[in-house]
């Protein structure tokens, strides 16, 4: 009986891999764009998929760099960088603009 | 000195938190004067001294490595609380300072390090813990690798025996509370808080955050990316514990078994879930040869 159960299961599951992957490159062929792009809006929602809102490629593009010359936000302890170029080796930046953490104050 | 003295005393200035105004620290962690550190590698300018040019990547890296990590993690920070965020950060940075090449990995230590340290999260620790997987969860979905998937013809070749692999991408979270709907709430704040021209609202940033109530009741999440953008979607106990048993390089038929494991799905109805999990599993592309074969 169990064995049974378990061969059920496994049908079951290999019956599911194959109907996905149906789904999915019949989505693939359906590309928009250039760049392939999947159009799998629909798909995705049915399958209870939620955006994150994390997925900004600007946010984590400046990551690694050194240099925050150009990139803005600049800002020191006293004047920031007012009237300067380039806060490049005047330290003190913070491209987002952020104030200092107040745990600094404590 | 030589080059190795004089990289350990810079990065040993560089990395100790700055004082209450921004500035650097007069002495060192092991009580020396860090103006006579700072005069022994570095030599004063026409502008300034040998503390003063030693202070300016001092406060460079506190700077940028607080901003990156409050940048990754909003919601954490809104959850316990600006104040008490940016004590948790100082703590965090001090303990785990930056060793990549990328402030990417800036946060990969913080949910093991938050766990051990419930002091800093205050009342909310459980839940803290909780926001704080699933946004390192995102960073890691967010630029993970990316394999192929099974194909027909793979798939036609599996038996209960076979091992599969799961994307590098997915990540697979247990939480204590379903925090997942909070922490889109918390990004979408976030993003509100920030205008087109980048500018925060500091007074709106940094007030307290009135939280919607948030049960604690077991939730199981994946984390993952379609198309370059990081989603996640609520599991089934049952279609984590065999995603997990699958992850750990357990036979299909054995990861099946994981899954209905003191499961309270009725026998009758197994074979139709299965289907269906594995069957959105395929359609997501979660489901790769195991690892090490093509």
């Amino acid at each position: 009986m169990k064995n049974q159960i378990n061969a059920l299961l496994l049908s079951a599951a290999l019956a599911g891999l194959t109907g996905g992957t149906t789904v999915a490159a019949h989505a693939s062929t359906n590309v928009s764009g250039q760049n392939g792009v999947r159009t799998t809006s629909a798909s995705l929602l049915k399958a209870g998929l939620r955006y994150s809102g994390s997925a900004d490629t600007a946010k984590h593009s400046c990551k690694g760099k050194n240099d925050c010359k150009g990139q803005g936000g600049c800002k020191s302890s006293d004047n920031g960088c007012k009237g300067k170029n380039s806060c490049k080796g005047k330290g003190g930046c913070a491209t987002d603009g952020s104030p200092m953490p107040h745990a600094f104050l404590a | 000195m030589n080059l190795e003295a004089i990289q350990r005393a810079m990065a040993a200035a560089v990395l100790q938190p700055l004082t209450a105004n921004e500035g650097m620290r007069a002495k060192t962690v092991d009580g020396r004067a860090m103006a006579e550190v700072a005069a022994s590698f570095i030599a004063p300018n026409s502008r300034l001294n040998p503390f003063e040019r030693l202070e300016i990547y001092n406060r460079q890296y506190w700077l940028r490595v607080l901003g990156s990590l409050a940048e990754d993690f909003p919601a954490l920070r809104a959850v316990v609380g600006a104040a008490r965020f940016d004590a948790l950060a100082v703590a965090y940075l001090t303990e785990h300072p930056s060793r990549s090449f990328t402030l990417r990995n800036l946060g990969s230590k913080l949910v093991d390090w938050l766990k051990a340290h419930p002091e800093f999260a205050g009342r909310r620790h459980a839940l803290a813990m909780d926001v704080a997987r699933i946004e390192w969860a995102f960073v890691e979905s967010f630029d993970s690798a990316e394999r192929a998937p099974l194909t027909p013809a793979q798939i036609a070749a599996l038996d209960g025996s076979s091992r599969l692999g799961l994307q590098p991408h997915l990540h697979l979270m247990v939480l204590h509370y379903a925090a997942d709907e909070l922490v889109l709430d918390l990004h979408k704040r976030e993003k509100r808080l920030t205008s087109e021209a980048g500018v925060e609202h500091e007074e709106e940033e940094r007030a307290p955050v009135n939280l919607p109530k948030v049960r604690r009741r077991a939730t199981w999440l994946a984390a993952h990316r379609v198309d370059f953008s990081v989603y996640y979607r609520r599991l089934a106990r049952e279609e984590f514990l065999t995603l997990e048993a699958l992850r750990q390089a357990r036979s299909l038929g054995e990861a099946i078994d994981a899954g209905f494991a003191e499961s309270a799905i009725p026998e009758r109805r197994r074979a139709a879930c299965v289907q269906e999990w594995f069957g959105t599993w395929a359609e997501l592309g979660w489901i790769c040869a195991a690892d090490g074969e093509a």
